[in-house]
């Protein structure tokens, strides 16, 4: 951290001679200078028309690549204008977009997405539609139904701050829908937003259990868990950082819970230590490891679990299974990139690879993934596509 | 930085917040002074571009002050070549009458004091006098041995004493 007194670190205090030390005190009797303006917009605004520069940069070599490779193509095959289905579709094989663009050819005019098309449980049209709203923010194709979503999720809102119709699984819908309004946010500072997230944080603040965890609605026990924490945790870590920092206190609790249902060798429970139903050790561990893996909240966890954590995170990350359980390879994305070390790259190259080779590639359902998955009856074709397409970023 | 690292801005605008006054006083110190601001937005641009090298083994401290320390050795290097260019511009005229504040002894004070100091006892000594920075941490931003830091340190302090006695 900074030395904000400006008090000399090691600087032998004591053995010091009295001469030195008056030289010290005296280069500390300066004044301390601050910044004449918060630089923070200035250099965020550099940064992103830099990106923007590398961005036209990389589609005109995209471009450039895609006409050499057709033009090669054509004189490879004998200049005869037949090329083969897969070259002749060269220009637009990136399965990001092509995810994007089954999102916005697939949404209702009213702009959610249906799960009576597309699968699920009706009753998470909310968070589908936040998790769609998610995928497409900060793609321009994407903006006008990103611009949609956000106006539906908005006229979803109850008078009481939650979103969509009360039922057990109400705060499922509600942090992932102030996770995604929460970013839409962070793109276009509109009030009647702010104002809408102002309702719905108070709402998870106010459900937050005594413990410092999130669970169902309506239980006859209530009782945290993991799953439902971590959407709630990730939503006010997002409010927080708007304005909010009254909401830090809440963060801090609920990571604290996360923390409690470690055990020893690395992996979380759902409720509490050693606790896995229906065998999701795996995407429990993901979701811990996604929500304590950062700088801040590093002394939560023991040293020994931490690694142990880590260990497990990577075990799972490269031996993926049969089973395409989205969530769970969402969690693990995250929990990588926020390792941000040069291993986790080469782990999440094996979950990017595992997801690309389900992608629909062919149909009118191409860019999307199916549905047929754990947790495929909750969320649907909808769900497998924005978390897999989220997982490639 | 593991949240910028992962692409969060809002995550790198909360980082910038917490240091950019400590990277002002850095550049204040190591001599820079109109420009010190956007000194520091340029450190900032570069661990933001750099963010993927970032190891959350090490304190976010030390990456960044070994970035401030690239951006000023730059800025260094630019103002090195415009003096030169300066200098063949120069009239004898201007050579001889021309009075630097360091050669003033009237004017010491010690961000002179500081400025007469070569620049690897500088480094060490704002590192550690206005930065907090410990040794060690000290030894891994400047890529140089414990022993070597606390040398440095004990040097410059030195020399500035023998500065400030000349004064009085």
């Amino acid at each position: 951290m900074i030395n904000n007194k400006m008090e000399p670190h090691d600087a032998a205090g004591e053995e010091m001679p009295a001469d030195l030390r008056a030289v010290v005190e005296r280069l500390k009797d300066v004044p301390r200078a601050v910044v004449s303006h918060d630089l923070a917009p200035e250099i965020l605004a550099s940064i992103q028309r830099d990106r923007m520069r590398r961005r036209r940069l990389a589609i005109g070599l995209a471009a450039a690549a895609t006409v050499a490779l057709v033009f090669g193509a054509r004189l490879w095959f004998g200049g005869q204008g037949v090329l083969p289905a897969d070259l002749a579709k060269a220009g637009s094989l990136d399965p990001a977009r092509k995810a994007i663009t089954w999102l916005c050819a697939t949404q209702e005019p009213d702009g959610s997405w249906s799960t009576a098309r597309w699968g699920g449980d009706k009753q998470f049209e909310p968070a589908l539609t936040a998790l769609s709203l998610m995928t497409l923010l900060g793609d321009p194709e994407g903006a006008a139904a990103a611009d949609k979503s956000t106006a539906w999720l908005l006229s979803r809102q109850q008078p009481d701050g939650t979103f969509g119709d009360t039922f057990s699984g109400t705060p499922y819908n509600q942090g992932i829908v102030v996770l995604a309004l929460g970013r839409a946010y962070e793109i276009r500072k509109d009030e009647a937003l702010k104002a809408a997230l102002d309702r719905a944080v108070a709402v998870i603040c106010t459900r937050q259990y005594a413990d410092g965890g999130w669970g169902y609605n309506h239980e006859a026990h209530p009782a945290s868990n993991l799953s439902i924490t971590l959407w709630q945790i990730e939503a006010l870590r997002v409010a927080a950082g708007q304005g909010r920092p009254q909401l830090q206190a809440s963060v801090e609790r609920g990571l604290r819970w996360m923390a409690g249902v470690a055990s020893d060798d690395g992996s979380f429970g759902y409720q509490k230590s050693g606790d896995t139903p229906g065998g999701a050790s795996q995407t429990l561990t993901a979701m811990g490891a996604m929500s304590l893996l950062d700088g801040a909240h590093a002394g939560l966890l023991s040293s020994s679990r931490r690694q142990a954590m880590v260990a497990q995170m990577r075990r799972s990350a490269t031996n993926p299974g049969a089973d395409m359980d989205y969530y769970r390879r969402y969690f693990l994305t995250a929990a990588l990139k926020r390792m941000g070390e040069e291993i986790a790259r080469r782990d999440l190259g094996v979950i990017r690879n595992d997801l690309l080779a389900q992608q629909v590639t062919q149909g009118p359902e191409a860019g999307s993934w199916t549905a047929d998955t754990r947790w495929g009856s909750a969320g649907g074709r909808i769900y497998a596509t924005t978390l897999a397409s989220l997982s490639l970023r | 930085m593991l949240e910028t690292a992962a692409g969060s801005d809002l995550a790198f605008a909360k980082l910038i917040r917490l240091y950019q006054d400590a990277l002002l006083n850095f550049f204040l110190r190591m001599g820079a002074y109109n420009d010190a601001e956007d000194l520091v937005q340029e450190t900032f641009v570069r661990v933001y571009k750099a963010r993927a090298r970032y190891r959350p083994t090490a304190k976010f401290t030390t990456f960044l002050y070994v970035i401030a320390r690239h951006v000023w050795a730059d800025l260094g290097r630019k103002a090195m070549r415009r003096e030169r260019l300066e200098d063949s511009l120069k009239t004898d005229a201007e050579i001889d009458g021309g009075v630097t504040p360091a050669a003033n002894p009237a004017r010491m004070d010690v961000q002179e004091a500081l400025s007469r100091l070569s620049p690897k006892l500088r480094d060490a000594l704002v590192l550690n006098i206005y930065q907090g920075l410990k040794y060690q941490e000290i030894a891994d931003v400047l890529g140089i041995p414990l022993g070597t830091v606390k040398s440095r340190i004990n040097l410059a302090l030195q020399e500035l004493r023998g500065m400030f006695d000349d004064k009085q």
